[in-house]
Protein backbone atom coordinates (compact mmCIF):
# COMPACT_ATOMS: atom_id res chain seq x y z
CA UNK A 1 0.00 0.00 0.00
CA UNK A 2 1.33 3.60 -1.19
CA UNK A 3 1.43 6.08 1.16
CA UNK A 4 -0.98 8.17 -0.53
CA UNK A 5 -3.49 5.10 -0.08
CA UNK A 6 -2.55 5.02 3.80
CA UNK A 7 -3.74 8.85 3.93
CA UNK A 8 -6.64 8.11 2.03
CA UNK A 9 -7.85 5.44 4.22
CA UNK A 10 -7.22 7.04 7.37
CA UNK A 11 -8.77 10.20 6.16
CA UNK A 12 -12.30 8.35 5.40
CA UNK A 13 -12.15 6.46 8.49
CA UNK A 14 -11.67 9.58 10.62
CA UNK A 15 -14.66 11.84 8.77
CA UNK A 16 -16.91 8.87 9.22
CA UNK A 17 -16.42 8.29 13.06
CA UNK A 18 -16.42 12.39 13.63
CA UNK A 19 -19.43 12.63 11.71
CA UNK A 20 -21.29 10.17 13.97
CA UNK A 21 -19.89 10.98 16.92
CA UNK A 22 -20.93 14.58 16.17
CA UNK A 23 -24.81 13.73 15.06
CA UNK A 24 -24.70 11.02 18.34
CA UNK A 25 -24.47 14.20 20.27
CA UNK A 26 -26.82 16.03 18.58
CA UNK A 27 -29.42 13.17 19.34
CA UNK A 28 -28.29 12.90 22.83
CA UNK A 29 -28.81 16.79 23.56
CA UNK A 30 -31.84 16.56 21.62
CA UNK A 31 -33.38 13.42 23.72
CA UNK A 32 -32.78 15.20 26.70
CA UNK A 33 -33.71 18.30 25.90
CA UNK A 34 -37.12 16.54 25.35
CA UNK A 35 -36.66 14.44 28.93
CA UNK A 36 -36.18 17.70 30.77
CA UNK A 37 -38.35 19.73 28.81
CA UNK A 38 -35.88 22.66 28.02
CA UNK A 39 -36.97 25.82 26.69
CA UNK A 40 -33.81 26.88 24.27
CA UNK A 41 -35.04 30.72 24.52
CA UNK A 42 -32.46 32.76 23.23
CA UNK A 43 -29.19 30.28 23.54
CA UNK A 44 -27.71 30.52 21.02
CA UNK A 45 -24.43 28.15 19.63
CA UNK A 46 -21.12 29.58 20.05
CA UNK A 47 -17.70 28.49 21.50
CA UNK A 48 -17.88 31.13 24.25
CA UNK A 49 -21.39 30.04 24.83
CA UNK A 50 -19.68 26.45 25.89
CA UNK A 51 -17.32 27.62 27.98
CA UNK A 52 -19.67 29.82 29.94
CA UNK A 53 -21.60 26.72 30.73
CA UNK A 54 -25.62 26.56 29.85
CA UNK A 55 -28.19 24.15 30.39
CA UNK A 56 -26.68 20.60 29.91
CA UNK A 57 -28.39 19.25 26.75
CA UNK A 58 -27.95 23.07 24.91
CA UNK A 59 -24.36 22.64 25.79
CA UNK A 60 -24.24 18.92 24.06
CA UNK A 61 -25.88 20.06 21.40
CA UNK A 62 -23.37 22.71 20.84
CA UNK A 63 -20.61 20.52 21.21
CA UNK A 64 -21.80 17.92 18.79
CA UNK A 65 -22.63 21.36 16.21
CA UNK A 66 -18.44 22.04 16.79
CA UNK A 67 -17.20 18.82 16.20
CA UNK A 68 -19.38 18.75 12.94
CA UNK A 69 -18.14 21.83 11.97
CA UNK A 70 -14.34 21.07 12.60
CA UNK A 71 -14.82 17.46 11.10
CA UNK A 72 -13.61 18.61 7.53
CA UNK A 73 -10.27 19.91 8.60
CA UNK A 74 -9.41 16.38 9.52
CA UNK A 75 -8.64 16.36 6.21
CA UNK A 76 -6.35 19.55 6.14
CA UNK A 77 -4.53 17.88 9.28
CA UNK A 78 -3.93 14.47 7.75
CA UNK A 79 -3.37 16.19 4.53
CA UNK A 80 -0.52 18.44 6.17
CA UNK A 81 1.02 16.11 7.95
CA UNK A 82 1.30 13.85 4.70
CA UNK A 83 2.70 16.60 2.98
CA UNK A 84 4.85 17.66 5.38
CA UNK A 85 6.35 14.04 5.34
CA UNK A 86 6.61 14.40 1.70
CA UNK A 87 8.25 17.79 1.68
CA UNK A 88 5.30 19.00 -0.69
CA UNK A 89 5.87 22.66 0.44
CA UNK A 90 2.98 24.16 -1.77
CA UNK A 91 0.60 21.88 -0.12
CA UNK A 92 1.69 22.19 2.84
CA UNK A 93 1.67 25.79 2.88
CA UNK A 94 -2.05 25.78 1.74
CA UNK A 95 -3.12 23.60 4.43
CA UNK A 96 -1.38 26.08 7.19
CA UNK A 97 -2.92 28.95 5.33
CA UNK A 98 -6.56 27.28 5.34
CA UNK A 99 -6.08 26.00 9.22
CA UNK A 100 -4.71 29.83 10.45
CA UNK A 101 -8.18 31.07 8.76
CA UNK A 102 -10.16 28.73 10.58
CA UNK A 103 -8.89 29.18 13.85
CA UNK A 104 -8.73 32.72 13.17
CA UNK A 105 -12.46 32.69 12.87
CA UNK A 106 -13.14 30.79 15.97
CA UNK A 107 -11.42 32.77 17.90
CA UNK A 108 -12.51 36.06 16.50
CA UNK A 109 -14.56 37.19 19.36
CA UNK A 110 -13.85 35.16 22.18
CA UNK B 1 -41.49 19.36 11.35
CA UNK B 2 -37.80 20.56 11.32
CA UNK B 3 -36.46 17.13 11.35
CA UNK B 4 -38.69 16.15 8.92
CA UNK B 5 -37.67 18.98 6.46
CA UNK B 6 -33.76 18.23 7.08
CA UNK B 7 -34.72 14.52 6.12
CA UNK B 8 -36.71 15.25 2.83
CA UNK B 9 -33.61 17.38 1.84
CA UNK B 10 -31.40 14.42 2.53
CA UNK B 11 -33.22 12.30 1.16
CA UNK B 12 -33.62 14.00 -1.95
CA UNK B 13 -30.53 15.88 -2.62
CA UNK B 14 -28.47 12.70 -2.16
CA UNK B 15 -31.19 10.63 -4.67
CA UNK B 16 -30.95 13.44 -7.07
CA UNK B 17 -27.18 14.39 -6.67
CA UNK B 18 -28.08 17.68 -5.73
CA UNK B 19 -27.23 19.39 -2.18
CA UNK B 20 -29.35 19.34 0.65
CA UNK B 21 -28.89 23.48 1.07
CA UNK B 22 -31.09 24.35 -2.28
CA UNK B 23 -33.70 22.53 -0.25
CA UNK B 24 -33.73 23.45 3.47
CA UNK B 25 -33.22 26.97 2.67
CA UNK B 26 -36.57 27.26 1.03
CA UNK B 27 -38.35 24.84 3.45
CA UNK B 28 -37.47 26.04 6.52
CA UNK B 29 -38.21 29.88 5.28
CA UNK B 30 -41.32 29.16 3.60
CA UNK B 31 -42.72 26.25 5.36
CA UNK B 32 -41.33 26.62 8.90
CA UNK B 33 -41.48 30.40 8.51
CA UNK B 34 -38.06 30.94 9.76
CA UNK B 35 -35.79 33.92 9.01
CA UNK B 36 -33.49 33.37 6.32
CA UNK B 37 -30.39 34.19 8.04
CA UNK B 38 -31.33 31.28 10.62
CA UNK B 39 -32.09 28.70 7.78
CA UNK B 40 -29.30 29.75 6.10
CA UNK B 41 -26.64 28.72 9.18
CA UNK B 42 -28.73 25.86 9.59
CA UNK B 43 -28.51 24.68 6.19
CA UNK B 44 -24.44 25.36 6.24
CA UNK B 45 -24.16 22.87 9.52
CA UNK B 46 -26.32 20.31 8.02
CA UNK B 47 -24.24 20.31 4.89
CA UNK B 48 -21.21 19.71 6.74
CA UNK B 49 -22.88 16.61 7.66
CA UNK B 50 -24.28 15.49 4.73
CA UNK B 51 -20.87 16.25 2.26
CA UNK B 52 -18.40 14.55 5.13
CA UNK B 53 -20.40 11.79 5.43
CA UNK B 54 -20.31 11.59 1.15
CA UNK B 55 -16.87 12.77 1.42
CA UNK B 56 -15.69 9.50 3.64
CA UNK B 57 -16.59 7.07 1.21
CA UNK B 58 -15.08 9.47 -2.13
CA UNK B 59 -12.13 9.68 -0.17
CA UNK B 60 -12.21 6.17 0.55
CA UNK B 61 -12.94 4.84 -3.31
CA UNK B 62 -10.24 7.76 -4.61
CA UNK B 63 -12.87 9.76 -6.33
CA UNK B 64 -11.69 12.62 -4.39
CA UNK B 65 -8.71 13.74 -5.67
CA UNK B 66 -6.95 15.77 -2.02
CA UNK B 67 -4.34 17.48 -3.80
CA UNK B 68 -7.04 19.47 -5.65
CA UNK B 69 -9.44 19.65 -3.07
CA UNK B 70 -6.67 21.74 -1.05
CA UNK B 71 -5.90 23.65 -3.52
CA UNK B 72 -9.59 24.56 -4.17
CA UNK B 73 -10.68 24.98 -0.35
CA UNK B 74 -8.21 28.17 -0.34
CA UNK B 75 -9.98 29.64 -2.62
CA UNK B 76 -13.83 28.62 -1.75
CA UNK B 77 -12.92 29.36 2.22
CA UNK B 78 -12.10 33.19 1.06
CA UNK B 79 -15.29 33.05 -1.29
CA UNK B 80 -17.24 31.69 1.68
CA UNK B 81 -16.00 33.48 4.59
CA UNK B 82 -16.38 37.08 2.99
CA UNK B 83 -20.31 36.82 1.55
CA UNK B 84 -21.15 35.37 4.87
CA UNK B 85 -19.84 38.61 5.98
CA UNK B 86 -21.43 40.15 3.28
CA UNK B 87 -24.98 38.20 4.12
CA UNK B 88 -25.59 39.87 7.47
CA UNK B 89 -25.59 42.91 6.17
CA UNK B 90 -28.33 42.44 3.35
CA UNK B 91 -31.97 42.03 4.54
CA UNK B 92 -34.22 38.96 4.02
CA UNK B 93 -35.78 40.60 0.92
CA UNK B 94 -32.97 41.00 -0.98
CA UNK B 95 -31.97 37.28 0.23
CA UNK B 96 -35.02 35.83 -0.13
CA UNK B 97 -34.65 37.28 -4.09
CA UNK B 98 -31.01 36.09 -4.89
CA UNK B 99 -32.12 32.84 -3.57
CA UNK B 100 -34.98 32.96 -5.63
CA UNK B 101 -32.87 33.68 -9.14
CA UNK B 102 -29.92 30.60 -8.06
CA UNK B 103 -33.22 28.22 -7.33
CA UNK B 104 -34.20 29.48 -11.16
CA UNK B 105 -31.00 28.59 -12.76
CA UNK B 106 -30.60 25.07 -10.73
CA UNK B 107 -33.97 24.25 -12.10
CA UNK B 108 -33.14 25.32 -15.53
CA UNK B 109 -29.94 23.47 -15.74
CA UNK B 110 -31.94 20.00 -13.94
CA UNK B 111 -34.53 20.19 -17.10
CA UNK B 112 -31.42 20.54 -19.43
CA UNK B 113 -28.77 19.13 -18.09
CA UNK B 114 -26.91 17.27 -20.39
CA UNK B 115 -24.56 14.53 -19.19
CA UNK B 116 -20.72 14.97 -18.66
CA UNK B 117 -18.19 15.92 -21.16
CA UNK B 118 -16.64 13.54 -23.23
CA UNK B 119 -13.82 12.25 -21.30
CA UNK B 120 -9.96 11.67 -22.12
CA UNK B 121 -9.17 8.85 -20.93
CA UNK B 122 -5.13 8.71 -20.36
CA UNK B 123 -2.53 5.94 -19.20
CA UNK B 124 -1.33 6.65 -15.86
CA UNK B 125 1.87 7.51 -17.15
CA UNK B 126 0.58 10.07 -19.47
CA UNK B 127 -1.50 11.63 -17.44
CA UNK B 128 1.55 12.64 -14.81
CA UNK B 129 3.26 14.07 -17.89
CA UNK B 130 2.73 17.72 -18.33
CA UNK B 131 1.47 19.22 -21.47
CA UNK B 132 1.25 22.75 -22.69
CA UNK B 133 -2.88 23.09 -22.11
CA UNK B 134 -1.60 21.94 -18.27
CA UNK B 135 -0.99 24.63 -15.56
CA UNK B 136 2.23 25.12 -13.77
CA UNK B 137 1.04 23.17 -10.81
CA UNK B 138 1.04 19.33 -12.30
CA UNK B 139 -2.06 17.73 -10.90
CA UNK B 140 -3.57 14.49 -11.61
CA UNK B 141 -5.01 11.66 -10.63
CA UNK B 142 -6.19 7.91 -10.91
CA UNK B 143 -9.43 5.83 -9.79
CA UNK B 144 -10.65 2.28 -10.29
CA UNK B 145 -14.26 2.77 -11.99
CA UNK B 146 -16.85 -0.49 -11.28
CA UNK B 147 -18.77 0.77 -13.71
CA UNK B 148 -16.52 0.76 -16.20
CA UNK B 149 -14.07 -2.19 -14.94
CA UNK B 150 -11.00 -0.67 -14.82
CA UNK B 151 -8.43 2.26 -13.87
CA UNK B 152 -9.61 5.85 -15.17
CA UNK B 153 -6.42 8.42 -14.91
CA UNK B 154 -6.97 11.85 -15.75
CA UNK B 155 -4.86 15.13 -15.60
CA UNK B 156 -6.09 18.59 -14.37
CA UNK B 157 -6.28 21.36 -16.52
CA UNK B 158 -6.97 25.09 -16.20
CA UNK B 159 -6.43 25.47 -12.58
CA UNK B 160 -6.84 29.46 -12.88
CA UNK B 161 -10.38 28.92 -14.23
CA UNK B 162 -10.96 26.42 -11.45
CA UNK B 163 -9.66 28.63 -8.89
CA UNK B 164 -12.24 31.58 -10.16
CA UNK B 165 -14.96 29.13 -10.45
CA UNK B 166 -14.09 28.10 -6.50
CA UNK B 167 -14.34 31.25 -5.05
CA UNK B 168 -17.51 31.94 -7.22
CA UNK B 169 -18.98 28.64 -5.00
CA UNK B 170 -17.83 29.49 -2.02
CA UNK B 171 -19.27 32.98 -2.26
CA UNK B 172 -22.65 31.75 -3.24
CA UNK B 173 -21.93 29.01 -0.47
CA UNK B 174 -21.77 31.70 2.56
CA UNK B 175 -24.30 34.07 1.04
CA UNK B 176 -26.91 32.11 0.49
CA UNK B 177 -26.07 28.52 2.79
CA UNK B 178 -25.68 26.29 -0.52
CA UNK B 179 -22.84 23.87 -0.94
CA UNK B 180 -21.59 25.22 -4.54
CA UNK B 181 -21.34 22.00 -5.81
CA UNK B 182 -24.00 23.16 -8.52
CA UNK B 183 -20.97 25.49 -9.88
CA UNK B 184 -17.78 23.11 -8.78
CA UNK B 185 -18.76 20.10 -10.35
CA UNK B 186 -19.42 21.48 -13.97
CA UNK B 187 -16.52 23.83 -13.52
CA UNK B 188 -14.11 21.05 -13.10
CA UNK B 189 -16.10 18.66 -15.35
CA UNK B 190 -15.92 21.60 -18.50
CA UNK B 191 -13.07 23.49 -17.84
CA UNK B 192 -10.81 21.53 -15.57
CA UNK B 193 -11.74 18.46 -17.84
CA UNK B 194 -11.85 15.72 -14.65
CA UNK B 195 -14.11 12.82 -15.31
CA UNK B 196 -17.75 13.42 -13.72
CA UNK B 197 -17.08 10.84 -10.74
CA UNK B 198 -14.02 12.94 -9.67
CA UNK B 199 -15.65 16.03 -10.09
CA UNK B 200 -18.38 15.13 -7.53
CA UNK B 201 -15.50 13.46 -5.23
CA UNK B 202 -13.37 16.35 -4.87
CA UNK B 203 -16.45 18.80 -4.65
CA UNK B 204 -17.94 16.51 -1.61
CA UNK B 205 -14.94 17.09 -0.31
CA UNK B 206 -13.80 20.76 -0.74
CA UNK B 207 -18.08 21.40 0.06
CA UNK B 208 -17.55 20.08 4.03
CA UNK B 209 -14.56 23.70 4.82
CA UNK B 210 -16.65 25.91 2.37
CA UNK B 211 -19.50 25.32 4.75
CA UNK B 212 -17.92 25.25 7.73
CA UNK B 213 -16.41 29.00 7.02
CA UNK B 214 -20.18 30.28 6.06
CA UNK B 215 -21.65 28.53 9.39
CA UNK B 216 -18.36 30.08 11.74
CA UNK B 217 -19.14 33.61 10.58
CA UNK B 218 -23.04 33.07 11.15
CA UNK B 219 -22.03 31.45 14.62
CA UNK B 220 -20.52 34.70 15.43
CA UNK B 221 -23.70 36.96 14.54
CA UNK B 222 -25.44 34.32 16.64
CA UNK B 223 -27.74 32.80 14.03
CA UNK B 224 -26.79 28.91 14.88
CA UNK B 225 -30.08 27.79 17.49
CA UNK B 226 -29.45 24.62 18.40
CA UNK B 227 -33.56 23.79 18.56
CA UNK B 228 -33.41 24.81 14.70
CA UNK B 229 -29.44 22.99 14.03
CA UNK B 230 -30.08 19.76 15.74
CA UNK B 231 -33.62 18.12 14.20
CA UNK B 232 -32.44 19.55 10.40
CA UNK B 233 -28.77 17.26 10.99
CA UNK B 234 -29.93 14.49 12.20
CA UNK B 235 -32.95 14.29 9.45
CA UNK B 236 -30.48 15.35 6.76
CA UNK B 237 -27.90 12.99 7.94
CA UNK B 238 -30.54 9.94 7.91
CA UNK B 239 -32.43 11.12 4.83
CA UNK B 240 -28.63 11.08 3.02
CA UNK B 241 -28.32 7.72 4.42
CA UNK B 242 -31.32 6.32 2.66
CA UNK B 243 -31.28 8.10 -0.36
CA UNK B 244 -27.19 7.16 -1.26
CA UNK B 245 -29.31 3.42 -1.02
CA UNK B 246 -32.64 4.87 -3.09
CA UNK B 247 -29.98 6.84 -5.83
CA UNK B 248 -28.98 3.54 -8.09
CA UNK B 249 -32.60 2.62 -9.02
CA UNK B 250 -33.85 6.33 -8.77
CA UNK B 251 -35.89 7.42 -12.48
CA UNK B 252 -33.03 9.92 -13.05
CA UNK B 253 -34.41 11.67 -16.02
CA UNK B 254 -38.55 12.19 -14.42
CA UNK B 255 -37.24 12.29 -11.15
CA UNK B 256 -35.21 15.39 -12.06
CA UNK B 257 -37.42 17.50 -14.25
CA UNK B 258 -40.31 16.80 -11.89
CA UNK B 259 -37.98 18.34 -9.39
CA UNK B 260 -37.31 21.06 -11.33
CA UNK B 261 -41.05 21.91 -11.44
CA UNK B 262 -40.87 21.78 -7.61
CA UNK B 263 -37.79 24.12 -7.44
CA UNK B 264 -39.47 26.82 -10.21
CA UNK B 265 -42.72 27.06 -8.09
CA UNK B 266 -40.67 27.38 -5.01
CA UNK B 267 -38.90 30.27 -6.44
CA UNK B 268 -42.00 32.01 -7.52
CA UNK B 269 -43.30 31.93 -3.81
CA UNK B 270 -39.92 33.08 -2.16
CA UNK B 271 -40.00 35.77 -4.55
CA UNK B 272 -43.66 36.44 -3.85
CA UNK B 273 -43.12 36.60 0.09
CA UNK B 274 -39.64 38.67 -0.34
CA UNK B 275 -41.63 41.43 -2.45
CA UNK B 276 -45.54 41.20 -0.40
CA UNK B 277 -44.54 40.42 3.08
CA UNK B 278 -41.30 40.02 3.62
CA UNK B 279 -39.65 36.82 4.46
Amino acid sequence: MDKDSRLYNWLSLGLRIAVCVAVGLLVLGSVLCGIRGIEPDSFVISLQGILDGGPAPLTIIAVGVFVLLFTPLLGIILGGVAFALAKEKLYLAISIAILGLVIGLVFARM
Amino acid sequence: MLGGIGFVAGLVGSTLGIGGGILIVPMLTVLAHLPIHVAIASSLVSIVATSTTAAATYVKNRFANIRLGILLEAATLVGAISCAFLAAYLSSQVLGILFAALLFYVGCDMMVRRRGMQEEVLSQEDAKTPDNAGSRIPLYGSFYDPSLGEVVSYRVRRLPHGLGAGLLAGGLSGLLGIGGGVIQVPAMNRLMQMPIKAAIGTSSFIMGITALGGALVYCLHGYVYPVVVAPVVIGAFLGALLGSKLAPKAKGIVLRRLFAVIIFVTAVVMIARAVSVGL
